[in-house]
Protein backbone atom coordinates (compact mmCIF):
# COMPACT_ATOMS: atom_id res chain seq x y z
CA UNK A 1 0.00 0.00 0.00
CA UNK A 2 1.12 3.26 -0.89
CA UNK A 3 2.09 6.06 1.97
CA UNK A 4 0.32 9.17 1.62
CA UNK A 5 2.18 12.18 2.34
CA UNK A 6 2.04 14.70 5.40
CA UNK A 7 -0.21 17.43 3.76
CA UNK A 8 -2.64 14.58 2.40
CA UNK A 9 -3.11 13.13 5.96
CA UNK A 10 -3.82 16.08 7.70
CA UNK A 11 -6.45 17.59 4.70
CA UNK A 12 -7.90 14.10 4.75
CA UNK A 13 -8.80 14.59 8.54
CA UNK A 14 -9.32 17.84 8.59
CA UNK A 15 -11.69 17.27 5.89
CA UNK A 16 -13.52 14.47 7.68
CA UNK A 17 -13.70 16.56 10.72
CA UNK A 18 -15.17 19.48 9.33
CA UNK A 19 -17.94 17.20 7.36
CA UNK A 20 -18.42 15.66 10.61
CA UNK A 21 -18.78 19.09 12.73
CA UNK A 22 -20.70 20.37 10.10
CA UNK A 23 -23.34 17.14 10.18
CA UNK A 24 -23.68 17.53 13.84
CA UNK A 25 -24.14 21.27 13.99
CA UNK A 26 -27.32 21.27 11.11
CA UNK A 27 -28.96 17.76 12.95
CA UNK A 28 -28.43 19.54 16.29
CA UNK A 29 -29.87 22.86 14.64
CA UNK A 30 -32.59 20.72 12.46
CA UNK A 31 -33.57 19.15 16.14
CA UNK A 32 -33.09 20.96 18.64
CA UNK A 33 -36.52 22.99 18.56
CA UNK A 34 -38.15 19.37 18.58
CA UNK A 35 -36.41 18.52 21.65
CA UNK A 36 -37.00 21.75 23.53
CA UNK A 37 -40.41 21.00 22.73
CA UNK A 38 -40.44 17.15 23.69
CA UNK A 39 -39.16 18.00 26.97
CA UNK A 40 -41.76 21.18 27.53
CA UNK A 41 -44.31 18.81 26.74
CA UNK A 42 -42.89 15.93 29.24
CA UNK A 43 -42.80 18.12 31.80
CA UNK A 44 -46.32 18.80 31.71
CA UNK A 45 -47.56 15.75 30.59
CA UNK A 46 -45.39 14.58 34.28
CA UNK A 47 -46.78 17.47 36.26
CA UNK A 48 -50.56 16.08 35.62
CA UNK A 49 -49.69 12.48 36.02
CA UNK A 50 -48.01 13.45 39.85
CA UNK A 51 -51.08 15.23 40.94
CA UNK A 52 -54.42 12.66 40.19
CA UNK A 53 -57.57 14.61 39.22
CA UNK A 54 -55.44 17.71 37.50
CA UNK A 55 -56.30 18.47 33.87
CA UNK A 56 -54.77 21.73 33.36
CA UNK A 57 -51.58 23.45 34.43
CA UNK A 58 -50.28 27.10 34.05
CA UNK A 59 -46.60 27.62 35.29
CA UNK A 60 -46.00 29.65 38.77
CA UNK A 61 -43.50 33.29 38.19
CA UNK A 62 -41.89 32.56 41.25
CA UNK A 63 -37.92 32.88 41.45
CA UNK A 64 -36.23 30.49 38.57
CA UNK A 65 -37.86 27.21 39.94
CA UNK A 66 -40.34 25.53 38.08
CA UNK A 67 -43.60 25.40 39.92
CA UNK A 68 -47.18 24.84 38.24
CA UNK A 69 -50.58 25.66 39.72
CA UNK A 70 -52.84 22.43 38.54
CA UNK A 71 -56.78 22.45 37.88
CA UNK A 72 -59.53 19.91 37.32
CA UNK A 73 -61.88 19.39 34.27
CA UNK A 74 -63.81 22.12 36.33
CA UNK A 75 -61.04 24.23 36.53
CA UNK A 76 -61.19 24.23 40.57
CA UNK A 77 -57.30 24.93 41.65
CA UNK A 78 -56.15 20.99 42.98
CA UNK A 79 -52.30 21.26 43.97
CA UNK A 80 -49.01 22.95 43.14
CA UNK A 81 -46.03 20.69 41.23
CA UNK A 82 -42.93 21.52 42.18
CA UNK A 83 -39.57 21.01 39.63
CA UNK A 84 -36.49 19.79 42.32
CA UNK A 85 -33.32 18.59 41.28
CA UNK A 86 -30.59 16.73 43.77
CA UNK A 87 -27.96 14.82 43.56
CA UNK A 88 -27.97 11.18 42.38
CA UNK A 89 -25.09 8.85 42.17
CA UNK A 90 -23.83 9.81 38.96
CA UNK A 91 -25.92 12.58 38.01
CA UNK A 92 -28.55 14.97 39.28
CA UNK A 93 -31.27 13.53 39.66
CA UNK A 94 -34.53 16.33 38.25
CA UNK A 95 -37.86 15.54 39.43
CA UNK A 96 -41.04 16.84 39.80
CA UNK A 97 -43.47 16.49 43.08
CA UNK A 98 -47.16 17.36 43.93
CA UNK A 99 -47.79 19.20 46.81
CA UNK A 100 -51.81 19.74 48.00
CA UNK A 101 -52.18 22.65 49.95
CA UNK A 102 -55.82 21.85 51.15
CA UNK A 103 -54.83 18.42 52.80
CA UNK A 104 -51.32 19.78 53.29
CA UNK A 105 -49.97 16.49 51.90
CA UNK A 106 -47.45 15.09 49.31
CA UNK A 107 -49.44 13.84 46.18
CA UNK A 108 -46.30 11.78 44.70
CA UNK A 109 -43.42 12.37 42.29
CA UNK A 110 -42.11 11.50 39.03
CA UNK A 111 -38.29 11.31 37.98
CA UNK A 112 -38.45 13.95 34.96
CA UNK A 113 -34.22 13.11 33.96
CA UNK A 114 -31.45 10.88 35.75
CA UNK A 115 -28.12 8.88 35.09
CA UNK A 116 -28.82 6.55 37.70
CA UNK A 117 -27.53 2.87 37.25
CA UNK A 118 -29.24 0.58 35.15
CA UNK A 119 -31.24 -2.15 36.84
CA UNK A 120 -29.76 -0.93 40.29
CA UNK A 121 -30.12 2.79 41.30
CA UNK A 122 -33.08 3.28 38.42
CA UNK A 123 -35.83 1.37 40.81
CA UNK A 124 -36.62 4.96 42.01
CA UNK A 125 -38.45 5.29 38.97
CA UNK A 126 -39.94 1.79 38.43
CA UNK A 127 -40.20 0.72 42.34
CA UNK A 128 -44.04 1.06 43.40
CA UNK A 129 -43.41 0.68 46.79
CA UNK A 130 -41.01 3.82 46.97
CA UNK A 131 -43.49 5.52 44.59
CA UNK A 132 -46.28 5.20 47.02
CA UNK A 133 -43.89 6.02 50.06
CA UNK A 134 -44.34 9.83 48.73
CA UNK A 135 -48.05 10.00 48.47
CA UNK A 136 -49.76 11.44 51.45
CA UNK A 137 -47.10 11.83 53.24
CA UNK A 138 -48.02 14.97 55.72
CA UNK A 139 -45.75 17.95 55.26
CA UNK A 140 -47.79 20.66 57.87
CA UNK A 141 -46.79 24.11 58.06
CA UNK A 142 -46.11 25.61 61.30
CA UNK A 143 -44.96 29.22 62.17
CA UNK A 144 -43.87 29.54 58.62
CA UNK A 145 -41.66 26.56 58.32
CA UNK A 146 -42.29 22.71 57.63
CA UNK A 147 -42.99 21.16 60.73
CA UNK A 148 -41.14 17.76 60.18
CA UNK A 149 -38.38 17.21 57.12
CA UNK A 150 -38.86 13.80 55.02
CA UNK A 151 -36.06 10.97 56.17
CA UNK A 152 -34.97 7.85 54.70
CA UNK A 153 -35.52 4.47 57.02
CA UNK A 154 -33.99 1.11 56.05
CA UNK A 155 -35.62 -1.18 53.51
CA UNK A 156 -38.58 -2.75 55.30
CA UNK A 157 -38.93 -0.27 58.22
CA UNK A 158 -42.47 -0.07 56.97
CA UNK A 159 -43.13 3.78 55.75
CA UNK A 160 -45.27 5.62 58.10
CA UNK A 161 -45.37 9.51 58.67
CA UNK A 162 -42.04 11.25 57.68
CA UNK A 163 -40.64 7.86 57.07
CA UNK A 164 -39.86 7.10 53.37
CA UNK A 165 -38.73 3.06 52.83
CA UNK A 166 -35.18 3.53 51.14
CA UNK A 167 -35.28 0.66 48.04
CA UNK A 168 -32.62 -2.26 48.67
CA UNK A 169 -29.70 -2.12 46.29
CA UNK A 170 -30.77 1.64 45.36
CA UNK A 171 -30.13 3.17 48.74
CA UNK A 172 -27.71 6.22 47.60
CA UNK A 173 -30.35 6.89 44.96
CA UNK A 174 -33.24 6.53 47.18
CA UNK A 175 -31.51 9.32 49.79
CA UNK A 176 -31.26 11.46 46.76
CA UNK A 177 -35.00 11.34 45.93
CA UNK A 178 -35.52 12.11 49.41
CA UNK A 179 -33.49 14.83 50.16
CA UNK A 180 -34.22 16.74 47.34
CA UNK A 181 -37.64 16.48 47.88
CA UNK A 182 -37.20 17.43 51.76
CA UNK A 183 -34.93 20.80 50.67
CA UNK A 184 -37.16 21.48 48.09
CA UNK A 185 -40.00 21.17 50.88
CA UNK A 186 -38.59 23.10 53.22
CA UNK A 187 -38.26 26.04 51.10
CA UNK A 188 -41.24 26.33 49.09
CA UNK A 189 -44.31 24.45 50.56
CA UNK A 190 -44.42 27.33 53.54
CA UNK A 191 -44.66 30.27 50.57
CA UNK A 192 -46.65 27.94 48.71
CA UNK A 193 -49.29 27.64 51.89
CA UNK A 194 -49.12 31.10 52.54
CA UNK A 195 -50.09 31.94 48.86
CA UNK A 196 -52.42 29.17 49.11
CA UNK A 197 -53.83 30.81 52.39
CA UNK A 198 -54.06 34.32 50.54
CA UNK A 199 -55.56 33.63 47.23
CA UNK A 200 -58.51 31.99 49.44
CA UNK B 1 -10.57 -10.74 -2.05
CA UNK B 2 -13.83 -12.64 -2.54
CA UNK B 3 -15.86 -14.22 0.14
CA UNK B 4 -18.88 -16.63 0.76
CA UNK B 5 -21.82 -14.21 0.90
CA UNK B 6 -23.98 -16.53 3.21
CA UNK B 7 -21.19 -16.81 5.79
CA UNK B 8 -19.85 -13.23 5.58
CA UNK B 9 -23.75 -12.29 7.44
CA UNK B 10 -24.04 -15.91 9.91
CA UNK B 11 -20.16 -16.19 10.99
CA UNK B 12 -21.23 -13.08 13.68
CA UNK B 13 -24.12 -14.92 15.25
CA UNK B 14 -21.97 -18.14 15.85
CA UNK B 15 -18.65 -19.08 14.68
CA UNK B 16 -17.47 -15.75 15.39
CA UNK B 17 -19.43 -14.50 17.77
CA UNK B 18 -18.70 -11.21 19.26
CA UNK B 19 -19.30 -11.84 22.77
CA UNK B 20 -18.48 -15.58 23.12
CA UNK B 21 -15.74 -15.96 20.43
CA UNK B 22 -14.36 -13.07 19.95
CA UNK B 23 -14.69 -11.86 23.58
CA UNK B 24 -14.85 -8.21 22.50
CA UNK B 25 -16.37 -5.15 23.64
CA UNK B 26 -16.62 -6.69 27.29
CA UNK B 27 -17.25 -3.16 28.70
CA UNK B 28 -21.30 -2.64 27.74
CA UNK B 29 -21.79 -6.46 27.92
CA UNK B 30 -20.80 -6.46 31.64
CA UNK B 31 -21.97 -2.99 32.72
CA UNK B 32 -25.69 -3.09 31.22
CA UNK B 33 -26.59 -6.83 30.74
CA UNK B 34 -28.38 -6.76 34.10
CA UNK B 35 -32.13 -6.67 32.69
CA UNK B 36 -33.03 -8.13 29.46
CA UNK B 37 -34.87 -5.37 28.13
CA UNK B 38 -31.88 -3.07 28.90
CA UNK B 39 -29.23 -5.88 27.31
CA UNK B 40 -31.55 -6.06 24.61
CA UNK B 41 -31.86 -2.26 23.74
CA UNK B 42 -28.11 -1.91 24.24
CA UNK B 43 -28.07 -4.37 21.12
CA UNK B 44 -30.05 -3.18 18.76
CA UNK B 45 -28.75 0.53 19.54
CA UNK B 46 -25.08 -0.86 19.28
CA UNK B 47 -26.24 -3.25 15.77
CA UNK B 48 -27.42 0.00 14.59
CA UNK B 49 -24.65 1.89 14.94
CA UNK B 50 -22.42 -1.07 13.63
CA UNK B 51 -24.67 -0.98 10.42
CA UNK B 52 -24.36 2.26 9.62
CA UNK B 53 -20.77 3.19 10.88
CA UNK B 54 -19.61 -0.38 8.82
CA UNK B 55 -21.42 1.16 5.79
CA UNK B 56 -20.12 4.73 5.74
CA UNK B 57 -16.11 3.46 6.81
CA UNK B 58 -16.66 0.85 3.44
CA UNK B 59 -17.68 3.89 0.98
CA UNK B 60 -15.13 6.12 2.16
CA UNK B 61 -12.03 3.99 2.18
CA UNK B 62 -10.50 4.60 -1.12
CA UNK B 63 -10.16 8.51 0.12
CA UNK B 64 -8.85 7.60 3.83
CA UNK B 65 -5.08 7.10 3.98
CA UNK B 66 -3.85 4.23 6.10
CA UNK B 67 -2.15 6.41 8.82
CA UNK B 68 -4.89 7.87 9.91
CA UNK B 69 -7.60 5.25 9.22
CA UNK B 70 -8.46 4.95 13.07
CA UNK B 71 -8.55 8.39 13.95
CA UNK B 72 -11.08 8.60 10.82
CA UNK B 73 -13.19 5.73 11.85
CA UNK B 74 -13.74 7.18 15.34
CA UNK B 75 -14.59 10.50 13.85
CA UNK B 76 -17.48 8.75 11.91
CA UNK B 77 -18.60 6.28 14.75
CA UNK B 78 -18.55 9.77 17.33
CA UNK B 79 -20.26 11.44 14.89
CA UNK B 80 -23.24 8.62 14.15
CA UNK B 81 -23.83 8.12 17.84
CA UNK B 82 -24.05 11.73 19.05
CA UNK B 83 -26.32 11.91 15.91
CA UNK B 84 -28.33 9.25 17.19
CA UNK B 85 -28.53 10.71 20.29
CA UNK B 86 -29.75 13.89 19.34
CA UNK B 87 -32.77 11.55 16.77
CA UNK B 88 -33.94 9.92 19.56
CA UNK B 89 -34.12 12.90 22.01
CA UNK B 90 -36.53 14.44 18.87
CA UNK B 91 -38.43 11.46 18.32
CA UNK B 92 -39.24 10.89 21.78
CA UNK B 93 -38.30 11.87 25.61
CA UNK B 94 -39.35 8.72 27.17
CA UNK B 95 -37.53 6.42 24.84
CA UNK B 96 -34.56 8.74 25.20
CA UNK B 97 -34.84 8.08 28.58
CA UNK B 98 -34.82 4.33 28.53
CA UNK B 99 -32.05 4.11 26.77
CA UNK B 100 -30.36 7.36 26.69
CA UNK B 101 -27.69 5.80 29.26
CA UNK B 102 -26.45 3.40 27.17
CA UNK B 103 -26.29 5.57 23.70
CA UNK B 104 -23.09 7.22 24.44
CA UNK B 105 -21.31 4.18 25.71
CA UNK B 106 -21.45 2.64 22.29
CA UNK B 107 -18.83 5.01 21.13
CA UNK B 108 -16.42 2.66 23.75
CA UNK B 109 -17.54 -0.21 21.79
CA UNK B 110 -14.38 -1.75 20.48
CA UNK B 111 -16.20 -4.15 18.01
CA UNK B 112 -17.30 -1.47 16.28
CA UNK B 113 -13.93 -0.24 15.46
CA UNK B 114 -12.63 -3.79 15.54
CA UNK B 115 -15.45 -4.29 12.61
CA UNK B 116 -14.19 -0.85 10.72
CA UNK B 117 -10.54 -2.02 10.93
CA UNK B 118 -10.70 -5.87 10.44
CA UNK B 119 -13.69 -6.27 7.87
CA UNK B 120 -15.05 -2.47 6.36
CA UNK B 121 -11.87 -1.22 5.31
CA UNK B 122 -11.04 -4.04 3.47
CA UNK B 123 -14.14 -4.86 1.72
CA UNK B 124 -17.49 -3.67 -0.51
CA UNK B 125 -20.46 -1.59 1.25
CA UNK B 126 -22.54 -4.57 0.98
CA UNK B 127 -20.68 -7.71 2.45
CA UNK B 128 -19.23 -4.57 4.96
CA UNK B 129 -23.53 -4.47 5.59
CA UNK B 130 -23.77 -7.96 5.77
CA UNK B 131 -20.97 -8.53 8.33
CA UNK B 132 -22.20 -5.86 10.26
CA UNK B 133 -25.37 -6.79 10.72
CA UNK B 134 -24.47 -10.35 11.42
CA UNK B 135 -22.13 -9.08 14.16
CA UNK B 136 -24.77 -7.03 15.14
CA UNK B 137 -27.23 -9.84 15.81
CA UNK B 138 -24.19 -11.90 17.32
CA UNK B 139 -23.93 -9.44 19.79
CA UNK B 140 -27.42 -8.53 20.87
CA UNK B 141 -27.97 -12.34 20.62
CA UNK B 142 -24.83 -12.87 23.49
CA UNK B 143 -25.68 -9.43 25.84
CA UNK B 144 -29.18 -11.23 26.10
CA UNK B 145 -28.52 -14.51 26.76
CA UNK B 146 -26.20 -12.81 29.84
CA UNK B 147 -29.16 -10.45 30.63
CA UNK B 148 -32.07 -12.79 30.69
CA UNK B 149 -30.33 -15.17 33.20
CA UNK B 150 -28.98 -11.88 35.26
CA UNK B 151 -32.61 -10.61 35.75
CA UNK B 152 -33.92 -14.47 36.19
CA UNK B 153 -31.62 -15.05 38.49
CA UNK B 154 -31.03 -11.67 40.33
CA UNK B 155 -34.90 -10.29 40.16
CA UNK B 156 -36.60 -13.32 39.52
CA UNK B 157 -38.18 -12.01 36.75
CA UNK B 158 -38.10 -11.25 32.90
CA UNK B 159 -38.39 -8.24 31.27
CA UNK B 160 -39.98 -6.95 34.14
CA UNK B 161 -42.68 -9.73 34.82
CA UNK B 162 -42.21 -11.88 37.69
CA UNK B 163 -41.39 -15.69 37.07
CA UNK B 164 -40.73 -17.33 40.28
CA UNK B 165 -43.60 -15.97 42.05
CA UNK B 166 -43.44 -13.88 45.96
CA UNK B 167 -41.31 -17.05 47.38
CA UNK B 168 -38.25 -16.45 45.49
CA UNK B 169 -35.86 -15.11 47.22
CA UNK B 170 -33.71 -12.83 44.73
CA UNK B 171 -30.22 -13.24 44.39
CA UNK B 172 -29.15 -9.50 44.05
CA UNK B 173 -25.60 -10.60 43.66
CA UNK B 174 -26.48 -11.34 39.88
CA UNK B 175 -27.31 -7.76 38.90
CA UNK B 176 -24.51 -6.21 40.56
CA UNK B 177 -21.04 -6.33 38.97
CA UNK B 178 -20.33 -9.44 39.97
CA UNK B 179 -22.54 -11.12 38.60
CA UNK B 180 -21.96 -10.11 35.35
CA UNK B 181 -18.39 -11.72 35.51
CA UNK B 182 -19.97 -14.85 36.87
CA UNK B 183 -22.76 -15.24 34.30
CA UNK B 184 -19.71 -14.56 31.65
CA UNK B 185 -17.97 -17.18 33.07
CA UNK B 186 -20.52 -19.85 33.24
CA UNK B 187 -21.55 -19.16 29.66
CA UNK B 188 -17.45 -19.57 28.22
CA UNK B 189 -17.59 -22.62 30.08
CA UNK B 190 -20.77 -24.06 29.02
CA UNK B 191 -19.71 -23.26 25.42
CA UNK B 192 -15.60 -24.29 25.33
CA UNK B 193 -17.58 -27.47 27.06
CA UNK B 194 -18.95 -28.32 23.65
CA UNK B 195 -16.50 -27.40 21.70
CA UNK B 196 -14.40 -29.08 23.02
CA UNK B 197 -16.30 -32.45 23.06
CA UNK B 198 -17.10 -31.79 19.51
CA UNK B 199 -13.40 -31.53 18.75
CA UNK B 200 -12.78 -34.96 20.24
CA UNK B 201 -15.21 -36.69 18.71
CA UNK B 202 -14.31 -35.15 15.05
CA UNK B 203 -10.49 -36.57 16.58
CA UNK B 204 -11.75 -40.12 17.91
CA UNK B 205 -13.90 -40.67 13.83
CA UNK B 206 -10.66 -39.75 12.10
CA UNK B 207 -8.58 -42.52 14.41
CA UNK B 208 -11.06 -44.67 13.57
CA UNK B 209 -10.94 -44.07 10.02
CA UNK B 210 -7.31 -43.99 9.96
CA UNK B 211 -7.04 -47.71 11.45
CA UNK B 212 -9.94 -49.11 9.37
CA UNK B 213 -8.23 -47.34 6.21
CA UNK B 214 -5.02 -49.52 7.55
CA UNK B 215 -6.45 -52.45 7.95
Amino acid sequence: MKTASGVRLVTTLATLGAACALILSSVSWATSSRIEENQAAYLRKSVLRVIPGAVSETPLKLADTSIFATYNDRGDFVAYAIVAVGQGFQDTITLVYGYNPNTQKLTGFRVLASRETPGLGDKIEKDDHFQQAFAGQPVNVADGALEHPLVLVKPGSGSSNWEVDAISGATISSRAVTAAISDSAQLWIPLLHRRYLDER
Amino acid sequence: MSVDSGQVFTKGIWQENPVFVQVLGMCPVLAVSNTATNSLAMGLATAFVLVMSSTLVSWLRPVIPRQIRIASYILIIATFVTAVDYGIQAVSVELHKALGAFISLIVVNCIILGRAEAFASKHGVWDAIKDAAGMGLGFTIGLFCLGGVRELLGAGSLFGYAVFGDRFEPWILMILPPGGFFTMAAWLFVINLRKEARIASLKARKTLEETRHAT
